[in-house]
């Protein structure tokens, strides 16, 4: 009954997208007019989250490897934490603004567990150059929510955190289980399907 | 012209890009799920379902990005336009 890797990246993809179209929409209105409306301020934090919850049955379901499961569990830990943070500042339990930070930390995170957790090479598959791309795409788009939270009123930080994460959201959506990607397929990868 | 009067003009112009702006994320979305449907029409086993298991036939990537438009138009984009609006 366990779904295919493929389709669980398709999940986390849906969670991404509209993660990053709530982003995109709170840069494009600013921040104060998107926490107007209580639900709105605790949406895309809410959001997060739960995507850091659903790590978890990835971390235990799919266990291919020691690397994949230690990947999968920080990540996890790592989405929470800074889903946990940005609801504890809407919240206002937490003061600190240095919290801000624990988001670009979880996308650094996130990028480097990717990077850690591929062992293949770049051409080897689409998934594990979609998990290379996907790696750099997180550790270098940490930039955008750290300049965000130094900056917070900046435009161009906010709306390139929130395109990020639709490019995130893109590549997942792209990755397959056993496809070639610009014609390279490893026959160590298996028999491609569909 | 007053200079309040032109600041006025200024933000009520912003105001009202703002909202076209968040109107059409939903629809963008929404065509881009129905652009990669008729591109990818492999990816929705809905039109082929014989044969395929639990998970192809609940989780179809192009209907997912066309939900995800569908959701934001819905819910997170009126209540934006109305309060640009005020």
């Amino acid at each position: 009954m366990l779904p295919p890797a493929e389709h669980v990246h398709w999940l986390f993809a849906t969670g991404f997208l509209l993660l990053g179209l709530c982003l995109l929409a709170r840069a494009i209105v600013g921040d104060e007019l998107w926490g107007r409306r209580a639900w709105r301020r605790y949406a895309w934090p809410a959001l997060l989250f739960a995507l850091g919850l659903f790590m978890w049955p990835v971390m235990v379901f799919f266990t291919n490897s020691t690397m994949h499961m230690l990947a999968h569990g920080i990540w996890a830990q790592a989405l929470m934490v800074a889903g946990a943070a940005e609801l504890g500042l809407v919240r206002g339990k937490l003061h600190n603004p240095a919290w801000r930070f624990a988001t670009p930390f979880a996308l650094a995170v996130s990028g480097a567990a990717l990077l850690v957790h591929e062992q293949s090479g770049w051409l080897f598959s689409r998934a594990a150059f979609l998990h290379h791309a996907l790696g750099w795409t997180a550790l270098v788009g940490a930039l955008f929510p750290l300049m965000a939270a130094i900056r917070p009123r900046s435009r161009v930080w906010s709306s390139g955190f929130a395109l990020v994460m639709v490019v995130v959201a893109v590549m997942l959506y792209s990755d397959r289980d056993v496809a070639p990607v610009f014609g390279h397929l490893s026959p160590l990868a298996g028999e491609q399907h569909r | 012209m007053s200079t309040q009067l032109v600041t006025e003009a200024v933000r009520a112009r912003r105001r009202s890009a703002a909202a076209r702006a968040v109107a059409s994320i939903g629809p963008l979305t929404m065509l881009a799920g129905v652009v990669w449907a008729f591109l990818q029409p492999y990816r929705l086993t809905l039109l082929h379902p014989h044969g395929e298991g639990f998970w192809w036939l609940v989780v179809e990537p192009p209907l997912l990005v066309i939900g995800v438009g569908v959701v934001f138009a819905l819910f997170v984009a009126p209540g934006l336009i109305e309060d640009l609006e005020e």
